[in-house]
């Protein structure tokens, strides 16, 4: 997967597994994508696929107990950030890279006003008065579009698009250089997710900022990415730009997907779900991952394990048929 | 004659701040065997407009007629009556779902509550419902934490289909799955409409699955009804502001086509105590001092209602 | 509607095929929790010691030996004498039947007032639940302590009244935690679905709601034993409760305490039996919780 672009975050067959009731839940087997500098790489998947435990191992804020990182590497600016100490990587967490995640609610500290809560990382990061922090963060909050007279409210008076708002402008009150949006509009109703996928977009552009945007919703994947990682059973099994993925899409899966969705611009008589259950984390399936799903699995997709293949230039896919037909 | 009608139904509540105006003067009729697909935002009423439709929640005025009968205010054997009639199937399987029931109990219950089996009959009968909606046998014993989310609003069908009702209410059943099972559910409440000729209302906040399964569509804002109409003639031609900016707003998988996003500014403003006229005209681009009137749902186009004193300026209709 | 409450009341088996008894799969995972198997282990060889010892031991617990009195631990006494000469391994043993039956009864009775009362309050709400709620308040605005003391009073003093008087000091919290509870479930979508299937109030209560507010109650449940112990023991303290030569555990341990400096071992069985009790009683507790809780089961 070399890009042609300076690779900003490399990540590099990164495994995550979970114990639970004594079984191993492979969370993620081995997933590598790259985002280059200003680019913005969508995550997506279905529940259980992986994706957040992917952000959250970058990030190395995992659960304590149980979770561990098996194997891989997390490259950020060449530095490996699974090598480094707890107190150098509280330093990369929210000054390099910081994380939105999708209940904005839970994110905030109910006793604290909005602008404390933005204004803290930027003291906690720049080593300057409280005054400054403050007023730092007075600007930050009018650029998601929060004015200067509802700073001071608690959480509990904003409403839902004003809350992830406020989550946005602590994620970016360092101007981090990843930021990895886990779920950002989900829980948006979606004339109020356009405000704040414009919102998120906009600031991109004026920080240039590298985004890893995790959803399971293809329509904001496509409205707001670059490239896309398609990830199943914690592998990511199609890579490519937006118009790889949607125009010449090549995995199975892939397929499966965008043809299970019901479609806002014609009528279609009856949608084509992908059949059965994505793998049980806990017993997962020999070969292709996705082979019990598979309307095209044949005995070798049954046996051996997929290798991502290169299915035009800049454009992978986790399949034997690749190549084949279109 | 309709299945369903409701002419002015009104649910208000009387909250520590005021009154709630969940659903206001809603009026609508649903022809048995089709689908009316309910669409808005959180907060709009929609939910609170299904439970009232089927007594979950009492209305606080207005009128519910069921097959031709005011149900309006039933009691008693004819609450009882009507309610193997109508059914409804809630939005999230997690919750649904008596934790402390295997799926056999959930499914057999209503059976048994209906006292219309006898003790081997109502065995048959609940095999018959869980093959139907695609549940397995020998998940019989199993509790709802055991099943995934797709199985488990299965399950939740199978409950409602038990007495073979007339009208389902739909409340968001396939937000909470993801997409490759969403799909599957979908397709199988439309085979069971094909089926029984059962009359849904469907609630969802997802205009491409109500575009999907629906044939008559209903756009609330706050407790009112902006806009109605037949599916094809809503994705057609939006009439009212509203419908157009959600209409907009919604990403679609088509990343080639340029739209005209429209972008509302600020965000729902409160259901309680609601001043007189148009509740949209605050993020209404084209809100002007004749919005400030209660407006009323009119026929603009054959069987497209809207609810919009500036509807034909806007269009440039005649 | 009265018919059709009638039909409906009457047990109907939804149950058909179990996949095993329910009582014997709890069991199971309770004796996989290490922590309640100690538990049970213990509770049982407090029993088996408290109808054995009294039958085998030469002494009685009410025996007094003058010549005898206050000796320490030896192998004729092996938890040594107290000031008239008893043998306090006799006592603490014989007297784990009062100290376990007050428990037991007495927390019975908080609870099935406490479930009656907390599930009415909390299923109607409105006016019923203010209703209940004040009454409680007036009941909880005394102390227990000082409650049981006047319920005894007013009782009198002896096993069975002190029973009720602590079951009724016990209930109302009972009710509160099980109000609270039932108002969390009663808001689920199973509550609704359950009323458009047709299923009348009792049935969604004792069905429905109950079930699923009840487990977080069984570890209060085991702890209100070993508390009902306690204050049957301080009843017996201040001369209510339970009355000499009965060897309740707390009027031993409140009898040795005039004696705790020179011959601490008088404090310390009766006092090591109501720790070990307590304890006991909350492993067991813990493990029940978690084997009642379908999520946990695999």
């Amino acid at each position: 997967m070399e890009t042609q672009k300076k690779s900003f975050l490399s990540v590099r067959d990164l495994k995550v597994t979970y114990q639970s009731l004594g079984k191993t839940v492979h969370a993620v087997n081995g997933v590598s994508f790259d985002i280059a500098e200003g680019e913005t790489l969508g995550l997506v998947g279905e529940t259980g696929a992986g994706k957040t435990s992917t952000a959250k191992a970058i990030l190395r804020v995992l659960p304590d107990v149980g979770a561990k990182i098996e194997g891989g590497e997390v490259f950020l600016e060449g530095e490996d950030l699974l090598k480094l100490s707890e107190k150098n990587m509280r330093n990369v967490r929210g000054n390099m890279i910081s994380m939105i995640f999708q209940d904005p609610m839970s994110a905030l500290n109910p006793v604290q006003t909005i602008v404390e809560q933005v204004a803290e990382p930027i003291r906690f990061h720049n080593q300057i008065s409280a005054a400054e922090a403050t007023s730092r963060a007075i600007k930050m909050l009018e650029t998601v579009g929060i004015t200067a007279d509802r700073v001071h409210e608690f959480p509990h008076q904003f409403s839902g698009g004003m809350r992830q708002r406020a989550v946005i402008a602590i994620a970016l009150a360092c101007e981090p250089k990843l930021l990895l949006a886990d779920e950002p509009t989900t829980a948006l109703d979606v004339t109020i997710q356009a405000q704040v996928l414009d919102l998120i977009k906009e600031l991109r552009e004026q920080l240039n900022t590298s985004m890893l945007l995790i959803t399971h919703d293809l329509g904001v994947i496509g409205e707001v990415c670059d490239n896309v990682a398609v990830i199943y059973a914690g592998q990511v099994v199609e890579y490519g730009s937006k118009v790889d993925i949607y125009d010449y899409t090549a995995h199975p899966y892939t397929i499966g997907l965008f043809a299970s969705l019901p479609d806002l611009e014609k009528t279609v008589d009856r949608l084509t779900p992908i059949e059965g259950l994505p793998p049980d984390p806990t017993n997962l399936p020999t070969g292709c991952m996705f082979h019990p799903r598979c309307p095209y699995a044949t005995e070798e997709c049954r046996k051996n394990r997929m290798e991502l293949r290169e299915v035009a230039p800049g454009h992978y896919s986790r399949c034997i048929r690749n190549g084949k037909e279109g | 004659m309709a299945l369903v009608e409701v002419k002015n139904l009104k649910k208000y509540f009387d909250t520590p701040r005021g009154m709630v105006h969940a659903v206001d003067d809603v009026s609508f009729k649903i022809e048995a065997g089709t689908t009316m697909g309910v669409v808005g935002e959180s907060g709009c009423g929609k939910s609170t407009l299904g439970r009232t439709m089927i007594h979950l929640i009492e209305s606080s005025d207005g009128q519910l007629l069921f097959d031709g009968k005011d149900v309006t205010s039933v009691k008693g054997s004819e609450l009882r009556q009507f309610r193997e009639q109508v059914q409804f199937i809630f939005q999230d399987p997690f919750s649904s779902l008596n934790p402390r029931k295997t799926i056999w109990e959930t499914v057999v219950e209503p059976l048994a509550l209906s006292g219309r089996f006898k003790k081997d009959e109502l065995e048959k009968e609940a095999n018959r419902l869980m093959d139907l909606v695609g549940v397995e046998q020998r998940l019989r014993l199993s509790y709802p934490h055991e099943l995934d989310g797709g199985r488990r609003q299965r399950v939740g069908i199978a409950r409602a289909l038990a007495l073979n009702p007339k009208f389902i209410v739909c409340d968001e059943p396939v937000s909470a799955l993801d997409v490759s099972i969403q799909a599957q559910v979908l397709n199988l409440l439309m085979d069971l409409q094909d089926e029984y000729g059962i009359a849904y209302m469907f609630i969802t906040h997802n205009l491409s699955v109500v575009r999907h399964i629906s044939d008559n569509i209903c756009v609330m804002y706050l407790g009112q009804l902006v806009e109605q109409a037949s599916v094809e003639a809503l994705f057609a031609n939006q009439l009212h502001p509203y419908t157009k900016a959600l209409m907009s707003a919604v990403p679609t998988v088509n990343i080639h086509k340029k739209r005209e996003r429209i972008v509302l500014k600020g965000e729902l403003m409160s259901p309680i105590n609601p001043k007189p006229g148009c509740r949209f005209a605050p993020r209404c681009a084209y809100a002007t001092e004749a919005c400030r009137q209660p407006q009323t749902l009119q026929e603009v186009e054959p069987g497209h209602f809207v609810s919009c004193c500036r509807v034909k300026e806007i269009n440039n209709l005649p | 509607m009265s018919k059709n409450v009638k039909e409906n009341a009457a047990v109907i088996d939804t149950s058909a095929p179990k996949r095993e008894n329910q009582i014997l799969a709890t069991a199971k995972i309770v004796l996989k929790n290490p922590g309640s198997v100690a538990g049970i282990i213990m509770i049982a060889l407090i029993i088996i010691a408290c109808v054995v010892v009294p039958l085998v031991s030469p002494y009685t617990y009410s025996q007094i030996d003058p010549s005898h009195a206050l000796q320490a631990p030896s192998l004729a006494h092996p938890f040594g004498t107290d000031q008239y000469g008893r043998d306090v391994l006799v006592r603490v043993t014989y007297g784990a039947r009062y100290t376990l039956s007050i428990g037991v009864f007495s927390t019975l009775i908080s609870v099935v007032l406490g479930v009656l009362v907390g599930a009415i309050a909390g299923f109607f709400g409105g006016w019923i639940d203010n209703l209940f709620m004040r009454v409680l308040d007036v009941i909880q605005a005394f102390p227990q302590l000082l409650m049981a003391i006047t319920l005894s009073a007013v009782f009198g003093t002896g096993f069975d009244k002190t029973i009720i008087a602590i079951g009724i000091t016990g209930f109302p919290a009972v009710a509160r935690m099980l109000r609270a509870n039932i108002l969390t479930v009663r808001r689920q979508e199973y509550i609704e679905a359950a009323v458009t299937i047709n299923c009348n109030t009792p049935r969604i209560i004792m069905q429905h709601a109950l079930p699923n507010a009840v487990s977080p109650l069984i570890v209060q449940i085991a702890m209100d034993i070993a508390r009902a112990g306690m204050t049957a023991a301080a009843l017996s303290f201040i001369g209510l409760g339970v009355q000499e030569p009965t060897p309740e555990w707390g009027a031993l341990l409140s009898a040795g305490r005039s004696f705790i400096r020179d011959y601490s071992y008088l404090c310390l069985f009766p006092g090591l039996a109501i720790m070990l009790t307590t304890l006991s009683f909350n492993l067991i507790g813990d493990g029940l919780r978690d084997a009642l809780d379908p999520k946990l089961r695999r």
